[in-house]
C-alpha cells in the first residue's frame, strides 16, 4: 500500500507543471508578473493590461492548457470572440456610448488633425517592412500607431494573428506612456509663440446636430470604405444611443456592463495568445521598437499639421492640439492641455483638443479599413 | 519598398479625403440645423449678471467689457479669495475677466439664483 502511495505521489509530481515546463514558459510567467506590476502598481492602462498580463500568465502555465490555442479549454472558447472579430466592435460600441463628439462638431476643421496623426500608422508599416515583416504583419504592427486598442486587435486578428499578443501588449503599454512620449516631441516641433496661442471658445452644439452626426458618419464612412464599417458602425451606434436620449437603459448597459464583460473576455484571451514560442522571439522586440516609432511619428504628424493650420488660420489654431489626433482618448487631449498650460497658465485647451482626439478614433478606424482592404 | 510608399500615399490620401468630406458634411449639417434656431443665450447672460449688480450696487451694462469695471473686478477677486479661505496666504492677481456664454439649462440658473437669494437674506 505504501508503494502505491509513493507511486501516485511521484506520478503527480512528474505530471506537475514544475517538472514538465521548460525555461521559456517560466520566463514568460516572470514577464507576465512584471506586466502585472506595471498594471497594478504603476497603473498602466490597468483595465486591459491586467487581464492581458494574467491571460499571458495562465497561457504559460505548463500542462494547464489555458492558452487561446489549446482547443477545448476555457480561454479557447473565449478567444473565439476575438478570432471572429466580435469583441473589438462591441468595445467600440461602449466607447461610442461614452464619447462626446460635441467639440468635433463645433470645430470640424479639427478633424484634419485626426487624419494627420494617422501618419504614424503608415510610416510604421514602412519600417516594419524594412525590418523583414510580411506586408500583412507590417500592417498589423503599423496600426499600433492608431493608438486604439480595439482597432489594433481587430486588424491584428485578421492580418497577423500570430503577433496578436505582442501587438496588444505594445499598443496598451504605449497608450499608457502617451503622457511621457508626447510632450518632448510636441515641444521640439513648436515655438513658444505657437504653444501660447489661446483658442476662442467653442460654440455650443445642438442636440439635433449630435443626433444626426453618428448617422451621417456611419453612412458616409461605410459607403466609402466598407471594411471600416464594423468598427465605425458600432462606434456611431453607441454614440447615437447616448445622444438620442431615448434609450437610456441600453446606452447605460453599453457603456458599463457590456464593455466591462467584453473587456474581461478580450483581455484574458488576447493575453493568452502570448505563449512562449510566439512571444519570445526577435519579432516581439521589433514590435516593441516599432510601436514606439508609431506613436512618435503619429504625434509628430499631428503637431506638424497643427502648425500648418496655425499658419493657414493666421494664428488661431494652437499646434499643440494636433498631437491629440493620436486617438488615445482622453489622455492625449489632457497632454495637450498640460503642455499648453505650462506655456500659458490661463490657456484651456482640453475641449479644443478633444475634437482631434475623437476625430483620431474615426481616422484610425478608416486607416484600419484601408489596411484590411489592401493587405487582407 | 514600392508597396510601402504606395500604401502610405494611398492610405493618407484616403484618410484625409474621407475626413475632409466628413468635415464639410458636419459644417453643412450645422448650418442647416442652426439657421432656424433663436439664440437664447442673450437672455441667460442678462439673468446671470443681476445677482452681482444687486449685491454691490454696480451698474454693469451687459455687453460692455467687464475688465474695465474696477469695482466689479474687485468684487470678483474678493469672492475668489473668500472661497479660498483654507489658504489665507494665497496671493493671487486676477489678470483677466472674460464673460463667457452661459449654456446652462434654465432650471439650473433658476436654482442658483434662488440659492443666492436665500443666502443673502
Amino acid at each position: 500500500m505504501f508503494s502505491e502511495f509513493t507511486s501516485i505521489i511521484t506520478g503527480l509530481i512528474h505530471d506537475s507543471g514544475f517538472s514538465q515546463g521548460d525555461w521559456k514558459q517560466f520566463l514568460m510567467i516572470f514577464i507576465a508578473c512584471v506586466l502585472l506590476y506595471l498594471a497594478i502598481v504603476k497603473k498602466y492602462e490597468p483595465l486591459l493590461l491586467l487581464p492581458i498580463s494574467f491571460g499571458m500568465l495562465l497561457a504559460n502555465i505548463p500542462m494547464a492548457k489555458l492558452s487561446s490555442y489549446d482547443e477545448g479549454g476555457l480561454i479557447y472558447y473565449l478567444y473565439q470572440g476575438v478570432k471572429l472579430g466580435i469583441y473589438p466592435p462591441l468595445i467600440f460600441l461602449g466607447i461610442g456610448a461614452m464619447t462626446d463628439f460635441g467639440p468635433l462638431i463645433a470645430n470640424p476643421k479639427s478633424i484634419l488633425l485626426g487624419a494627420a496623426a494617422q501618419l504614424g500608422i503608415f510610416t510604421t508599416f514602412t519600417g516594419a517592412l524594412l525590418l523583414g515583416f510580411t506586408p500583412a504583419q507590417a500592417g498589423a504592427i503599423g496600426i499600433i500607431g492608431g493608438a486604439d486598442g480595439p482597432t489594433a486587435i481587430f486588424v491584428a486578428t485578421k492580418l497577423a494573428p500570430e503577433l496578436l499578443g505582442a501587438i496588444a501588449i505594445a499598443a496598451y503599454s504605449y497608450m499608457a506612456l502617451v503622457p511621457i512620449i508626447q510632450p518632448p516631441i510636441m515641444k521640439l516641433l513648436t515655438t513658444k509663440k505657437e504653444r501660447s496661442v489661446v483658442m476662442t471658445q467653442l460654440r455650443p452644439v445642438s442636440k439635433t446636430e449630435k443626433i444626426i452626426f453618428p448617422i451621417m458618419v456611419t453612412i458616409v464612412v461605410s459607403l466609402f470604405l466598407p471594411d471600416a464599417a464594423p468598427l465605425v458602425g458600432m462606434l456611431m451606434l453607441g454614440n447615437l444611443m447616448r445622444e438620442s436620449g431615448v434609450v437610456e437603459r441600453i446606452s447605460k448597459t453599453a457603456e458599463n456592463e457590456l464593455i466591462n464583460i467584453i473587456t474581461i473576455f478580450l483581455g484574458v484571451s488576447v493575453g493568452a495568445t502570448a505563449s512562449a514560442e510566439r512571444f519570445l522571439s526577435k519579432e516581439t522586440m521589433g514590435i516593441i521598437v516599432l510601436g514606439l516609432v508609431a506613436f512618435s511619428i503619429g504625434t509628430a504628424g499631428g503637431v506638424l499639421f497643427g502648425k500648418i493650420m496655425y499658419l493657414a488660420t493666421g494664428g488661431k489654431v494652437n499646434p499643440l492640439i494636433g498631437s491629440a489626433g493620436v486617438s488615445a482618448v482622453p489622455m492625449a487631449a489632457r497632454v495637450s492641455q498640460r503642455v499648453g498650460q505650462k506655456e500659458n497658465p490661463g490657456n484651456f485647451l482640453l475641449m479644443h483638443a478633444m475634437g482631434p482626439n475623437v476625430a483620431g478614433v474615426i481616422g484610425s478606424a478608416i486607416a484600419a479599413g484601408i489596411l484590411l482592404k489592401v493587405l487582407g | 519598398m514600392d508597396l510601402a510608399l504606395t500604401l502610405t500615399l494611398v492610405g493618407m490620401t484616403v484618410v484625409f479625403a474621407a475626413l475632409i468630406i466628413l468635415a464639410f458634411l458636419i459644417s453643412a449639417l450645422s448650418k442647416a440645423v442652426n439657421s432656424n434656431k433663436n439664440i437664447n443665450a442673450d437672455k441667460q447672460n442678462n439673468v446671470l449678471i443681476t445677482p452681482v449688480t444687486s449685491t454691490s450696487s454696480i451698474d454693469a451694462k451687459t455687453g460692455t467689457d467687464v475688465q474695465n469695471d474696477d469695482e466689479l473686478v474687485a468684487v470678483i477677486t474678493a469672492a475668489i479669495l473668500a472661497s479660498m479661505k483654507q489658504e489665507p496666504d494665497f496671493r493671487i492677481r486676477v489678470k483677466s475677466l472674460r464673460r463667457i456664454q452661459d449654456n446652462s439649462p434654465a432650471w439650473n440658473v433658476a436654482g442658483k439664483l434662488s440659492l443666492l437669494n436665500a443666502n443673502m437674506q
